[in-house]
């Protein structure tokens, strides 16, 4: 004999998919369209977009850059965190340009050697010291 | 600083093993996303215009559009016309949808006037997907229009309706036989398929 008063069952979804059927009515009666899905290629694409801009994440360091303009003009960065790591150019901003290329040489052929990429952590800060005292 | 395609990929003749894996068209990004809007500013309305326009590369190396023409998915004919010296690279064209605007890649017909018109650059842009065809020194040279739609439809199987990712998938297909670098992403990341 059946029961008069079955207990909803976990599994038993009808009232959710009732609920969703009533709720997508009322959207399109309110004139709410909804956008589908984007189709499989596209969903593909937008993955391995994501994934490649975390691994890119994952591949960027900070370091610290220090630039002084050179007696005989023109610029010199250095980054103190990786040894004999200097750079002369005409400009500041080719300077850190050619820092930038050359550090990222120097990660470049670490990593290919298998060893651990250093990285900079820590931010600079100017401190005055004051010598008559 | 030159257009940031490759030279050879604009070239026409680039072999389809050295094609590289990512493009970037930036340099095109605003005039392609302008047209798009234009395709779909009146889409409430039910009424959407596909737009197509002529991809030149100047004198100072950049690529750009001119030529903007309207017109439906039927009729609307790029004006391929440049003048020195602009150099004529391809065709770019918009495919709004009224009904869900979903992306929508290359049409059979889009293949065959790649190939006519010896485009070396096809570009296709729809609900902010880039598509691109590039052609390669194995693209075919000529093209039987019913052997290409043939072998489009046979992607659809019984359905009535132009199903995106059956397109796209009749796309990477045409592009293998006929020798073009199939490219698909946003205006600045082109990822390689084909």
């Amino acid at each position: 004999m059946d029961n008069p008063n079955p207990i909803l069952g976990l599994k038993d979804e009808t009232w959710l998919n009732a609920l969703i059927e009533e709720v997508k009515a009322r959207r399109t009666a309110l004139g709410i369209v909804e956008k589908p899905e984007p189709p499989l290629f596209v969903r593909k694409f937008r993955n391995r977009l994501e994934e490649r801009k975390a691994k890119q994440l994952q591949l960027s360091r900070t370091f610290l850059a220090l630039f002084e303009p050179m007696n005989s003009n023109g610029f010199r960065a250095v980054c103190p965190t990786i040894e004999n790591c200097t750079v002369e150019a005409p400009t500041r901003e080719e300077a850190k340009t050619a820092l930038i290329g050359e550090i990222k040489q120097r990660l470049r052929a670490r990593l290919q050697a298998g060893e651990t990429l250093p990285t900079e952590r820590g931010s600079a800060e100017m401190v005055e010291v004051a010598l008559g005292e | 600083m030159p257009s940031r395609v490759p030279l050879q990929v604009l070239s026409g003749h680039c072999p389809i093993d050295e094609l590289p894996d990512e493009l970037d068209l930036s340099e095109l990004a605003d005039e392609m996303e302008r047209l798009w809007i234009k395709s779909i500013e009146r889409l409430d309305e039910g009424i959407v215009v596909e737009y197509a326009a002529t991809i030149v590369k100047r004198a100072d190396g950049f690529l750009k559009l001119i030529n903007a023409v309207s017109g439906n998915s039927t009729n609307v004919l790029p004006d391929w016309a440049t003048t020195e010296p602009d150099a004529f690279i391809g065709t770019f064209h918009t495919h709004p949808r009224t009904d869900d605007l979903l992306p929508m890649p290359f049409s059979d017909t889009d293949f065959v006037s790649a190939i006519q018109l010896r485009e070396r650059l096809s570009l296709l842009y729809s609900d902010e997907i880039v598509f691109a065809l590039v052609r390669t020194l194995s693209t075919s040279d000529d093209v039987d229009l019913f052997e290409i739609r043939g072998e489009f439809l046979s992607f659809f199987g019984t359905r009535a309706e132009l199903q995106p990712d059956a397109v796209w998938e009749a796309n990477k297909s045409l592009a293998v036989r006929y020798g073009f670098g199939l490219y698909m992403g946003t205006t600045n990341e082109l990822f390689r398929e084909v």
